[in-house]
């Protein structure tokens, strides 16, 4: 049987002319990026996000698809080079500001944070005697600008995360916050038939009926953030938040009824106070949910590894 | 709008499987992602606040700022008050009562000013209508609640031209919409065809110019729609697997069964399209780069970049708008098609789906 790196070798044949195509289209030659380091680099972005027995059609289109000129870019200043650092930084020193900005919404912390994220786009640490930078994880699939801003939205994030522990006492006392955590309640025990339902209609929702469920009721943003965020008009996700809820509650109770309540008892069970149920909403809000407090561990996203 | 709160509460809890790399996020948030990795990512982040979290704050803001945390306090207009609607238009009653009445009284009583009464003219009708909006803010919440076109919404990333005065016949162009005026149709001469309104639906906008979508954002709602044809290499590009464009060939079209349209660039292939998140199409065609799919209560998108972008055009002639389930669509080029419906009805377009006749 043929290994990925098989495929990978006889696709990169068959692939050629479209390599050499894309190299001449990024401007590779201008950061001293060889053809073969290109192929190299844009072979090791399919293998990650392809199956291994993708077809050299998604080969092509992922190819095709990718920020090419903001790839070798990216990669030339992860290797050091002087000229890429230059263009890097004529064109997105701004914007990074400015992204900085509008997630921190205020100015001194803004240039903290851009300053923080310089740091790792040049690569302070090193491994087995290498400066690593950030950018070398870049793989164009979305654009340059979206990543850093993506890149700095998580950083801010776990900045955030890292600055709770040494928030002082007045503060968490200004922020309405008890001065010591009460003993975690036992959970109380609850009707299996409620909690077996709804956690089955919930997991029936397609991926993005969840997500503007949690957007909307989890994170309290707002319909025209969440539109957005998801590229939709705002009326889209008034009309289908609405239809989604009736749908869901619907289903809940079709599958409480299902499991031997009446409709009446399923109804009522449905309004029941969370709070008499066996549902650990501090720990789950703590650790999943969102909006402050943010969850004090770091977040470390695929294929980037420990920093 | 209410959620149960125990529902609120089980939709938090989740396993969580590896957070998707933030190249995938932004791919993501600049919906650049098809297919699989979509539905990936979407479930991901139906389940993981951490990176709803980060894809909330990464993504610029299109409309104006709003604070979260004030997600369900209505915004208040002095407007919005009952007493103050209710007042303004019995107050205007008042005013329209008076003038008929001045008017009246003038006519019957014949006295020797009459003429320099009538030199004078009737009172004038004033409209029902509140009074003009100071601010920006005003102006949106007077807005009439009504789904009109002009409400429709006008997607980052696409032109805006001037809004024709009412009345005017719109410009030319694919997808020019009608006058953003909703009454403008009413107002033209009387014919046969009267323009295809039409709503663009999720065009993606680079990254850069969102900021300054924001601003325009506010415009939407009078300006018509035009969205510049795109490049066969745009396209291309931009779908991908046909970087080498003489060897490009459109892809071959099909509906699934759960009536998504399907495209195949290579034979057995088959990929999804989503079509402003919609399914049960129950037509399609398609012509090169150009394609159109009709479905329940006269739904119709077209797209002329093979479904990367889709436009939705709502066919009207005279008083009467495609309501009827679609059931055929054929086209002999990209400006001449017919579409018929359930009803047996078919509405026929000579100008690429601008205007539309039911011979």
């Amino acid at each position: 049987m043929p290994t990925r790196g098989h495929v990978a070798r006889e696709l990169k044949g068959e692939l050629r002319p479209l390599i050499r195509e894309l190299f001449e289209k990024s401007s590779a030659g201008k950061y001293a990026l060889s053809e073969e380091q290109f192929s190299n680099i844009i072979t090791a972005i399919a293998e990650k996000y392809l199956p291994p027995d993708a077809p050299g059609s998604d080969w092509r289109a992922l190819f095709s698809s990718l920020h090419i000129e903001e790839l070798v870019l990216a990669r030339a200043c992860a290797a050091g080079h002087e000229r890429a650092w230059q263009d890097f930084m004529i064109r997105y020193r701004d914007k990074l500001h400015e992204a900085a900005l509008r997630i921190t919404r205020e100015d001194s912390t803004a240039r903290e944070l851009a300053g923080s994220i310089y740091t790792d786009l040049y690569g302070t640490s090193s491994r087995e005697g290498q400066r690593v930078s950030k950018l070398a994880y870049y793989s164009g699939r979305g654009s340059l600008e979206g990543w850093l801003r993506t890149v700095l939205a998580q950083a801010h994030i776990n900045t955030y995360r890292s600055s709770r522990h040494t928030v002082s006492l007045e503060e968490e006392t200004e922020a309405g916050k008890q001065f010591a955590t009460s003993p975690e309640p036992q959970p109380l025990p609850s009707d299996r038939r409620l909690t077996g339902a709804i956690d089955g209609a919930l997991a029936a929702l397609p991926g993005e009926d969840r997500c503007i469920l949690s957007y909307y009721f989890l994170d309290d943003l707002t319909l025209a953030r969440i539109a957005s965020i998801l590229r939709v008009h705002e009326s889209t996700i008034s009309r289908r938040l609405e239809k989604l809820v009736r749908a869901l509650r619907k289903d809940i109770i079709l599958r409480m009824t299902g499991a031997g309540m009446s409709r009446r008892q399923a109804e009522e069970a449905m309004e029941t106070d969370v709070r008499d149920l066996g549902v650990d909403i501090r720990k789950q809000l703590t650790q999943d949910s969102s909006t402050p407090p943010f969850s004090s561990k770091k977040i470390v996203r695929a294929g980037e590894g420990q920093e | 709008m209410q959620l149960p709160k125990i529902v609120a509460a089980r939709l938090q809890g989740s396993i969580l499987p590896e957070h998707p790399d933030p190249d995938l996020l932004t791919a993501f948030a600049e919906s650049t992602l098809l297919g699989k990795e979509r539905e990936q990512v979407l479930s991901h982040l139906g389940a993981c606040a951490e990176c709803r979290q980060i894809l909330a704050l990464a993504t610029p803001e299109l409309a104006t700022q709003v604070n979260p945390t004030a997600r369900r306090e209505t915004k208040w207009s002095w407007w919005q008050a009952p007493v103050l609607r209710w007042g303004a238009l019995a107050a205007c009653v008042l005013v329209v009562a008076t003038a008929v009445l001045m008017h009246e009284g003038n006519q019957s009583s014949r006295t020797e000013n009459t003429q320099i009464a009538m030199q004078k003219g009737p009172a004038p009708v004033l409209p029902a209508a509140p009074p003009r909006p100071e601010t920006k803010e005003q102006a949106q919440n007077q807005a009439p609640p009504a789904r009109t076109q002009s409400s429709r919404s006008v997607a980052p990333g696409m032109k805006r031209v001037p809004a024709p005065a009412a009345g005017a016949v719109p410009t030319s162009g694919f997808n020019a919409s009608a006058s953003a005026d909703a009454n403008a149709v009413n107002r033209m001469p009387k014919s046969e065809t009267v323009e295809t309104q039409a709503e663009a639906v999720a065009p993606q906008a680079p990254a850069g110019d969102q900021p300054r979508a924001r601003d325009s954002m506010a415009l939407a709602k009078a300006a018509p729609v035009f969205t510049p044809r795109p490049s066969m290499e745009t396209a291309a590009s931009t779908i991908g697997g046909a970087a080498n464009l003489t060897d490009f060939r459109p892809p071959t079209w099909r509906l699934s069964d759960d009536g998504l349209p399907e495209r195949s660039f290579t034979s057995g292939q088959w990929e999804k399209v989503q079509v402003d998140h919609k399914n049960g199409f129950r037509a399609l065609a398609a012509l090169g780069m150009e394609v159109w799919i009709g479905g329940a209560a006269g739904l119709l998108y077209h797209s002329q970049d093979m479904g990367l972008n889709w436009t939705r055009l709502i066919p009207v002639t005279g008083s009467s708008t495609l309501t009827d389930d679609i059931t055929t669509i054929e086209f002999a080029d990209h400006l001449h098609g017919k579409v018929m419906t359930s009803a047996g009805q078919t509405w026929v377009t000579s100008d690429a789906g601008k205007t539309w006749e039911t011979p």
